[in-house]
């Protein structure tokens, strides 16, 4: 049975992360990020915070084995961060690793054991080429039963986009838009991986190539914008990148020492569902989602229209999609067209990637699910900037792990 | 014992069959096979041969493939529904080409050096 409250109520009282990116980072290791994320989130407290006051560690970092070639990582990063001997514990769900960190990190807060964690993520991918990336982001699929017969990640994402256009007879260009979308609102975060729009980088790479474009969807179905796995196309695939997050929890009696705005943590779930994909009835839509979200509804004592923004798991354009209908937001096979209606937009009735997503924002692996968190913080706040969300009461992070074996999600509210 | 195992699977695929489990307690089809029945739970299973016939549930043509199918490039996988009601991932003989939703398929088993790699042609 879930129990529809916490023992002990939890809030954020700051957050941090670097910028994602793929090449600013090339020099630093993931515990030179994660350190620099943990500094901005410590700075991010309005009454001053030193790491050392934290209780304890819980870190997303889905494999520093193959990227880093280095385990024990949780020890890694708390020697790092200076919190030693407060225990640390690395948590591994794949794209949710860091989404799992937070609902630790929770949890631990709400038994009553800790009144401050440092939760957070990070993933340094840089270190391997595009092949080698692809192989280790395959092994949070089915290795022995999916990889072993030619999916790749993009692979099973393609899959439920081609399932999904056979039942809601969409198309391509719903995806196509979502891309649009999402590099408008990265054009307007300063920490996103993508600071331009889809017309920004359609110049830059026309110019390259001696090329010229009218609009974007002429460019995103040019030679510029290649398969990957049909039908998604390199702009329906979030980027490789480097980065990390950290967020600063308290448990609410003692957050008010530390802010007079912490963001409150008034619903949390997970779910899991069938490691590979083709066990699933119905793969258009991710069931551990449903789960999740409902759970995470339920305990908040919220609907589905009460959220204002969501950071969904846009790994790739269908995904969001997806997520969206997943989530509630949309009746099935509606989440494309109310997105090609404005209505996840900025000042639509639920903005939806406001931070620009996965797709702009970046997806170093370990460190998303925090860096939703960060975004709703701030947007909560007031303090998001130039993709600030008007009247922000309610927001969401959604974050998904593989094809959606691992789904957590938060609901937060000012 | 080797039965219901990953090894149990691979070894059929060697021998050109689609091994799977099925509970004796509900009678559900389980393929690859497994130790418990994700339905209801029972721990008794026997060996169930499927016979490899299904249609394409979802395909992608791989253009950036992983390092092990680079020599294939662009090559088709899907998900087929079998006959029998389960679902399996195998890479799809269409040329590098998408198949249609819906297509009929059967089952080819590819000899590789070290493995066999379960595999669908149209029919």
């Amino acid at each position: 049975m879930i129990a529809l409250s916490l023992h002990r109520k939890v809030s954020v009282i700051g957050a941090g992360m670097t910028r994602f990116h793929h090449k600013l980072h090339l020099e630093k290791q993931g515990r030179e990020l994660f350190t620099e994320a943990a500094l901005e989130a410590a700075e991010s407290v309005d009454n001053g915070f030193t790491l050392k006051e934290a209780d304890a560690l819980y870190l997303g970092y889905f494999s520093s084995d193959m990227f880093e070639g280095q385990a024990h990582i949780s020890a890694l990063m708390a020697d790092w961060i200076g919190i030693n001997p407060k225990p640390a514990v690395r948590v591994e769900g794949a794209c949710a690793s860091s989404g799992m960190a937070v609902n630790m990190g929770v949890l631990a807060i709400a038994s009553g054991l800790y009144d401050v964690v440092v939760v957070g993520g990070v993933e340094k991918m840089r270190t391997l080429d595009t092949s080698k990336v692809t192989d280790t982001l395959a092994m949070a699929a089915d290795v022995s039963y999916e990889v072993a017969m030619g999916f790749t990640f993009p692979g099973l994402y393609a899959a439920i986009a081609s399932a999904y256009f056979n039942k809601y007879g969409s198309t391509w260009e719903q995806l196509a838009n979502i891309s649009i979308k999402n590099h408008e609102n990265g054009a307007l975060n300063k920490k996103a991986h993508y600071q331009e729009t889809i017309m920004d980088i359609a110049k830059k790479l026309g110019e390259r190539k001696q090329m010229s474009f009218s609009d974007e969807m002429e460019f995103l179905n040019s030679a510029l914008n290649p398969m990957v796995a049909s039908p998604l196309r390199l702009f329906d695939c979030c980027p490789i990148s480097d980065g990390a997050a950290a967020v600063i929890l308290a448990a609410d009696d003692v957050a008010k020492k530390y802010t007079d705005t912490p963001v409150k943590i008034v619903g949390i779930g997970q779910a899991s569902d069938t490691m590979a994909l083709h066990d699933r009835e119905d793969i258009t839509a991710l069931m551990a989602s449903r789960v999740a979200s409902r759970n995470a509804y339920d305990m908040a004592g919220i609907k589905a229209k009460d959220v204002s923004v969501a950071c969904v798991h846009d790994c790739f354009t269908i995904a969001e999609i997806v997520a969206t209908e997943d989530l509630g937001f949309f009746p099935k096979g509606q989440g494309g067209k109310a997105a090609m209606e404005g209505r996840t937009g900025l000042d639509g009735d639920v903005a939806v990637n406001a931070d620009g997503g996965l797709k702009a924002k970046g997806h170093p692996v370990g460190a998303t699910g925090a860096a939703m968190v960060y975004d709703i913080f701030k947007q909560l706040r007031g303090e998001a900037g130039d993709h600030q969300v008007a009247d922000a009461e309610v927001g969401i992070a959604h974050n998904v792990g593989a094809a959606g074996a691992t789904v957590t999600m938060q609901v937060y509210r000012r | 014992m080797t039965e219901h195992t990953v090894k149990s699977f691979m070894e059929g695929l060697a021998n050109e069959t689609l091994k799977g489990s099925k509970c004796t307690n509900c009678s559900k089809l389980m393929l690859p096979p497994r130790p418990i029945c994700p339905s209801c739970g029972g721990k008794e299973m026997e060996s169930h041969e499927f016979n490899g016939e299904g249609t394409v549930k979802a395909c992608s043509v791989i253009h950036i493939a992983l390092t092990r199918f680079q020599d294939m490039r662009p090559h088709c996988v899907g998900i087929v529904w079998l006959k029998e009601g389960v679902g399996v991932s195998g890479l799809i003989l269409s040329d590098g080409k998408e198949v249609e939703v819906g297509s009929k398929v059967e089952a080819v088993f590819l000899k590789e050096e070290d493995r066999t790699v379960l595999a669908f042609k149209p029919v």
